[in-house]
C-alpha cells in the first residue's frame, strides 16, 4: 500500500508541474509585457523596467518559471491588473461560495446517479427505460437555459425559490464567516432561517450544476451494475441466502463502484471549473464571474491563478479518489506492486 | 449407508422465453436424494444441467422461470417460495458450489468476511468474534493451511483450487442437508480436481450430508458418485447405480457419453464422439429427442414417433430406469 501510495504521490506531481508550466507559458508567451499592462500606458520607461526586475521578468525563462512557482506555493499570485488587488485575495474571497456550491451540485449529482442506477439497474423494464430517458434529458440540456427556466418556473411563477440574488436574501443577515460556506456557518451560529434561506439559494443552481455529472455518473453506473449483476458471485450471495436486491446492494455496487469513483474525482474537477456560466445566470458571487472578468479585462494573472488553482483541484481530486479505490479494491493497490 | 429423503424432486419443468418460442430447458424430471448419497447428474453442454441447479435453489431469474412440479427440501415445497422464505433456506439447508472458482467470490471482500456474513446471516446469535473462528474451522475442515490468517486474504490472493475450498467451506458453513456443485471440479487441473473431490468424499461421510453433483465428466463420476443420472434435452433419460449404468448402459446416449471418454487402452484410435447436436428446445421432436443422433434408434419409426417412457431396471439400484424403447433388451436378462 505505501509503495502504491509513493508511486500515486509521484503520479500527482508529474501532474502538476506539466499544469504549472503551461500555466506560466500562457502567460509568458502572450504578447504584451505584464510590467506595461501593470502600470498603464503613460507609465515611463524607467518605471516600467524598474518593475520589470521587481516582477523578475529580465531573468531567464527557467529562473522566472521557478520564481512562479516560489510565489505561487508562498500564496503570492500576482496583482489584478484591473482592480490592483492580490489574486490570492480576490479568489481566497470569492472561491468558498464556488466550492459549496459544487460540493452541495456534486452531492445532489451522486446521490441520484446512485439511487436511480441502483433502481434501474435492479428492476429493468419501464423502471430502467424512465431512467435513462431522465439521464437522456441531462446530458442533451444546455446548463444556462435549464438554469433559466428552472428560475421562470420555481421563483417566476411558483414563487417557491429565490430568485437570482445571490447566496443569500438581501434581508438576511449573513452569519458570521467561519468556514466560508454559509449553510455550514448558519448552522454553526444556530441561525436556522438563515440556513433554510441559504439551502433555498443552493437549490436551483445546484440542480442546474448536478444536471451534466449526475447523468455521467448514472450512465456509467447503470451499466456498470448490469454487467456486474450477471456475475457468477451475485448468484453465489443469493445461494448463501442473501435476497437478490441486498445482492445487488451489499455485492454488486460496490464492485461497480470503482470506475464511477473515478469518473467521480474527475467530473468534481470540472464540476468546479465549470460552474462559470451557472454562476453567471444565479448571480452567484463565485471565482467563475472573477474569471470571465479577468478574461474580458485581458486581467491574465487571476487567469493563470485561476488555471493552475483548477490543475491543483483536479490533482487532488483524483489523487483522493485513486487512494479510496485502492482501499475499496485490494486489487488496485496490488497491481501498482 | 444412507439416510432419510432429504430432497424429493417431482415433476420439474423450467423453460425460457425467448424471441422463437418457449425453450423447454428442463423436462418433468423427478428423483430423491437421501442424506449421505452421493448422486450425479451428467449430460454434455446445454442439456439443461445447470438450469436445474438454479431451479433447485429458486436462483432461476426472467426470462426463466420454474413451469412446473415441486422441489421438496426435507418436506417443505420450494416452489412458489418469495425471496424472503427462500432466503432463510438457501446457504443454511441447501447450498451450491459453483464451476468457475475465479468468478464465484467477491472479489473486492475478504475471505474471512464472506464466510463470517454466510454464518451470521443464519446464525444471528452468533458474534463476530466466534463467527470468524467458526469460518477459521471451516478453512482447517477444507485443508486450507495457516486459516487464520488467509481469512484476511482477498480472493486473488488464492490460487484456483484453494478458491474452490473456499466455496465448498462457505457452503458447507451452516451445516446443510444437501450441497448442490455444478461443475465444481471443471475448471479445475486434473490433481486439483481430485483433492477436490477426496474432499468432498470425507465431507459427506463426515458430516453426513448429500451432494448432488453436475457435470459434464462422467470420468469424475465414476469414481465418485453412487447413483448416476443422465440428463439430456432436459431429461434424465436413464438413473442407476454407477456401477451398473457402466457396465451395461442400457440408454444408446449413455453408452455414447460413456464411448466418448479418451481410453489408454485405444491409444492411436480416433476419439469417438457423438455425431450431431442436442435438439432445439423450443421445437422438439415428437419421439424420442435423442433419435436422430441414435446409433440403435435412427429412422425406427417407433422412435420417430412415440416418446420413450421410463422403462424400470429394478436391479439396477433404487429408482433406476432408462427412457429407450429398447432399454430392456440392452440392460440384460435382469430387466425384463
Amino acid at each position: 500500500m505505501s509503495r502504491f501510495l509513493i508511486g500515486r504521490l509521484g503520479a500527482s506531481l508529474v501532474s502538476l508541474f506539466g499544469a504549472s508550466l503551461v500555466a506560466f507559458l500562457i502567460l509568458r508567451l502572450s504578447p504584451g509585457d505584464p510590467a506595461r499592462l501593470f502600470l498603464g500606458p503613460f507609465a515611463g520607461r524607467e518605471a516600467v523596467d524598474a518593475l520589470r526586475v521587481e516582477l523578475g521578468l529580465d531573468g531567464s525563462l527557467a529562473s522566472q518559471y521557478l520564481l512562479y512557482i516560489a510565489n505561487f506555493l508562498r500564496g503570492d499570485w500576482g496583482f489584478s491588473y484591473s482592480t490592483g488587488q492580490p489574486v490570492a485575495t480576490l479568489i481566497a474571497r470569492r472561491f468558498p461560495a464556488t466550492l459549496e456550491l459544487g460540493l452541495f451540485a456534486f452531492l445532489l449529482a451522486f446521490v441520484a446517479a446512485v439511487a436511480l442506477a441502483l433502481v434501474a439497474a435492479y428492476r429493468r423494464g419501464p423502471t430502467d427505460a424512465g431512467a435513462r430517458a431522465v439521464s437522456f434529458f441531462a446530458m442533451g440540456v444546455p446548463p444556462f437555459w435549464f438554469g433559466l427556466v428552472l428560475l421562470l418556473v420555481f421563483f417566476e411563477a411558483l414563487g417557491w425559490l429565490p430568485g437570482p440574488d445571490g447566496r443569500l436574501s438581501l434581508r438576511t443577515i449573513p452569519p458570521p464567516a467561519v468556514t466560508g460556506f454559509v449553510t455550514v456557518d448558519a448552522l454553526l451560529a444556530g441561525d436556522g432561517a438563515a440556513f433554510r434561506d441559504a439551502l433555498a439559494h443552493l437549490i436551483l443552481p445546484g440542480v442546474t450544476l448536478a444536471l451534466m455529472p449526475f447523468s455521467f455518473l448514472f450512465r456509467l453506473l447503470r451499466a456498470n451494475l448490469i454487467d456486474i449483476a450477471r456475475e457468477p458471485f451475485i448468484t453465489v450471495a443469493r445461494s448463501r441466502g442473501l435476497t437478490r436486491w441486498w445482492a445487488f446492494v451489499r455485492h454488486a455496487l460496490p464492485n461497480a463502484f470503482l470506475p464511477t469513483l473515478t469518473a467521480s474525482g474527475l467530473l468534481f474537477g470540472q464540476l468546479l471549473a465549470g460552474s462559470v456560466l451557472v454562476e453567471r445566470v444565479f448571480v452567484w458571487p463565485g471565482v467563475g464571474a472573477l474569471v470571465t472578468d479577468g478574461v474580458l479585462k485581458q486581467d491574465f494573472s487571476v487567469v493563470q491563478a485561476f488555471i493552475l488553482l483548477s490543475a491543483v483541484i483536479y490533482v487532488l481530486c483524483n489523487l483522493a479518489v485513486d487512494l479510496i479505490a485502492g482501499l475499496i479494491d485490494p486489487r488496485v493497490a496490488g497491481a501498482a506492486r | 449407508m444412507t439416510g432419510n429423503v432429504v430432497l424429493d424432486i417431482a415433476g420439474l419443468s423450467a423453460e425460457f422465453a425467448t424471441r422463437e418460442g418457449t425453450a423447454h430447458v428442463v423436462r418433468d424430471v423427478g428423483f430423491t436424494v437421501r442424506a449421505g448419497e452421493k448422486v450425479a447428474i451428467v449430460g454434455e453442454s446445454g442439456s439443461g444441467k445447470s438450469t436445474f441447479a438454479l431451479a433447485l435453489l429458486g436462483l432461476l431469474d426472467p426470462p426463466g422461470r420454474i413451469a412446473a412440479g415441486a422441489v421438496r427440501l426435507d418436506g417443505r415445497d420450494l416452489v412458489g417460495l418469495g425471496e424472503g422464505a427462500l432466503k432463510r433456506v438457501r446457504g443454511r439447508s441447501i447450498s451450491l458450489v459453483f464451476q468457475d472458482p475465479m468468478g464465484a467470490l467477491d472479489p473486492i471482500k475478504t475471505i474471512g468476511a464472506q464466510l463470517v456474513d454466510t454464518l451470521r446471516r443464519h446464525q444471528p446469535g452468533l458474534s463476530r468474534a466466534d463467527a470468524r473462528r467458526r469460518a477459521a474451522e471451516l478453512l482447517r475442515e477444507v485443508e486450507v493451511g495457516d486459516a487464520e490468517r488467509r481469512l484476511d486474504d482477498y480472493p486473488h490472493q488464492y490460487s484456483g483450487g484453494m478458491r474452490q475450498r473456499v466455496m465448498i467451506a462457505i457452503a458447507i458453513a451452516n451445516d446443510p442437508d444437501i450441497v448442490v456443485a455444478d461443475e465444481p471440479t471443471t475448471a479445475l487441473d486434473v490433481t486439483t480436481q481430485a483433492q477436490i473431490l477426496a474432499l468432498f468424499d470425507r465431507l459427506v461421510a463426515r458430516r453426513g450430508l448429500a451432494l448432488l453433483m453436475i457435470t459434464h465428466n462422467l470420468a469424475v463420476v465414476a469414481n465418485f458418485c453412487d447413483t448416476l443420472q443422465v440428463m439430456y434435452a432436459g431429461r434424465i433419460v436413464e438413473r442407476g447405480a454407477v456401477d451398473a449404468v457402466f457396465e451395461r448402459p442400457a440408454h444408446p446416449y449413455t453408452e455414447a457419453l460413456i464411448e466418448s471418454i479418451p481410453d489408454p487402452a485405444r491409444r492411436g484410435a480416433r476419439l469417438r464422439t457423438i455425431e450431431g447436436l442436442p435438439p432445439d428446445l423450443r421445437r422438439l421432436p415428437t419421439g424420442c429427442s435423442f433419435e436422430p443422433r441414435c446409433p440403435v434408434g435412427r429412422g425406427r419409426p417407433v422412435c420417430r414417433t412415440v416418446a420413450p417412457p421410463p422403462v424400470p431396471l429394478a436391479d439396477r439400484g433404487p429408482g433406476a430406469f432408462a427412457e429407450c424403447h429398447f432399454a430392456a433388451e440392452r440392460a440384460g436378462e435382469g430387466a425384463a
